[in-house]
């Protein structure tokens, strides 16, 4: 299985010049790509467009071959660096987690996450806190992919570590396949299968 | 760091929110308690901490702009002045200097130029000298805050707590999304300020930056200093800091080994201290 972005073309409204021109890539199952570049150079946009989070690009973006299905719990994950913004303030978090499905208490324990966080709402926990459970969220056997876009740039040293050791344990269990967007190459060093620059 | 009086004296610092819970009942939560810390002229002094560990408040109990519903214990000293209300209102922006986390700080309504010239008592030619050395070209010291880039606006704001000519600096979180370059060119600002006799306070999640920026580092957890550490010897070794919380911080660096304990609860271990013993964090 391999998730391919063949020659996107992407620009946002308004903007003369393209922000992505030509670009592709793919990642592999059970691969750690790590896409590293300087800011601005539309490594998060590109990541989207994998994630099919955005559209209006042009090119190709391919799951074993065929367009990513939509409709249904996507089987490529994004993780955002923000958590407090890819959750529903108005939920409490049980809410949230429970719309991905049911969830593996094993996993749970693993990543940290405490029984009483699910009864909280985001705005009642820390950004560690609160990113757990979105890693939680997209650590299922149904994802494939997972795009980790600056998942651990916000936080302490060690949750970095602690969240890291799970998510490649996991992906490499289920046979997932992982974009890293970072701009920490000791980060990437530590992580990573390959690496990607965008210049 | 010898008998010299520091610019900034905190000790045993606590600091709690009075809360409504259903009906008239109150809550008290306590963010923190026993923070102990000083910061002398010409120096660098990092408050390392985890998202959410109540760091950022420490800022604003100096500057006095804490919410309403708060309060706190200990002490504040400001050149070994107990820092009231009063004096914290008279002093910030003049003595004590903020750089925010966010450039969403800037004056919406005030070009760059006018920025850096606020908290000069007289402007004269000073304005021009921080924008050269901030890299502000003369087109950029009539531009409004949104006419600048991320990078722009920070050094503004750098540029400001220069003019201001405060002995301390405060600066939280002084290089949030910013690229490497961006990053060496604020570290080097700050540097700047210390070289200029300033103190500089800074608040980061980031231990690496504190690394490469700080001369000593307090590390910061569930509200209390858990140790200050040489930089320099913290960087080299875990064996240099005492705390287990401080070694865990060391080991779980990608590049010294990337190790933690999943599951842990890593604030469990802040209360028993230095004399804990080594915890097995591989």
């Amino acid at each position: 299985m391999k998730l391919e972005a063949n020659h996107i073309y992407f620009k946002y409204g308004g903007s003369a010049e393209w922000l992505l021109e030509d670009i592709s890539l793919d990642i592999r199952a059970g691969e750690v790509v790590g896409l590293i570049g300087t800011s601005g150079r539309g490594k998060s946009t590109l990541g989207k467009i994998l994630a099919g989070q955005i559209g209006g690009y042009k090119g190709d973006v391919l799951l074993g071959g065929k367009p990513v299905p939509k409709g249904i719990y996507s089987p490529v994950q994004l993780i955002y660096q923000h958590p407090e913004l890819a959750v529903n303030p108005r939920w409490k978090l049980g809410k949230t987690l429970a719309e991905a499905g049911e969830y593996d208490d094993g996993l749970r324990r693993e990543l940290g996450v405490k029984t009483h966080f699910l009864d909280r709402y985001p705005n009642e926990l820390s950004g560690g806190e609160l990113q757990r459970i979105c890693v939680m969220r997209a650590l299922r056997p149904e994802t494939r992919f997972l795009i980790a876009d600056e998942i651990s740039t916000m936080l302490d040293v060690i949750t970095q570590s602690q969240i890291w050791h799970v998510v490649l344990d996991y992906a490499k269990q289920y046979g997932i396949g992982i974009l890293a967007i970072t701009h920490n190459e000791h980060l990437a060093g530590a992580i990573c299968t390959r690496k990607v620059f965008m210049q | 760091m010898g008998q010299r009086i520091p610019l900034l004296e905190v000790k045993d610092f606590t600091l709690q929110f009075k809360q409504y819970g259903r009906g008239l009942k109150q809550i008290e939560t306590r963010v923190i308690s026993g923070f102990t810390l000083d910061v002398h002229a010409g120096e660098i002094v990092a408050v390392v901490g985890a998202s959410g560990s109540g760091k950022s408040l420490l800022a604003h109990a100096i500057l006095g702009i804490l919410p309403s519903n708060a309060a706190t214990g200990g002490s504040l000293k400001f050149k070994g002045e107990e820092l009231s209300q009063s004096l914290k209102e008279r002093l910030r922006g003049k003595e004590i200097s903020l750089i925010p986390q966010s450039v969403s700080y800037l004056d919406p309504l005030m070009t760059t130029g006018k920025q850096i010239e606020s908290p000069l008592r007289k402007a004269a030619n000073a304005v021009k000298s921080v924008m050269n050395r901030f890299q502000l070209g003369d087109d950029a010291k009539n531009k409004y805050p949104f006419q600048l880039s991320g990078g722009m606006a920070r050094r503004v704001l750098i540029g400001t707590a220069l003019t201001s000519g405060a002995e301390l600096v405060i600066a939280d979180e002084p290089t949030p999304g910013l690229h490497k370059s961006m990053v060496d060119e604020t570290l080097g600002s700050l540097k700047e300020l210390a070289a200029l006799g300033r103190g500089v306070l800074m608040i980061t999640h980031d231990i690496d930056l504190a690394f490469v920026v700080a001369d000593r580092i307090a590390v910061f957890n569930k509200g209390l200093t858990v140790e200050v550490a040489d930089a320099k010897a913290f960087e080299a070794s875990p064996d240099n800091v005492k705390h287990p919380y401080s070694k865990a911080l060391w080991h779980a660096l990608p590049q010294n080994g990337f190790h933690s304990v999943r599951g842990k609860d890593y604030g469990e271990e802040i209360d028993a201290g230095c004399d804990a013993g080594e915890e097995d964090d591989a």
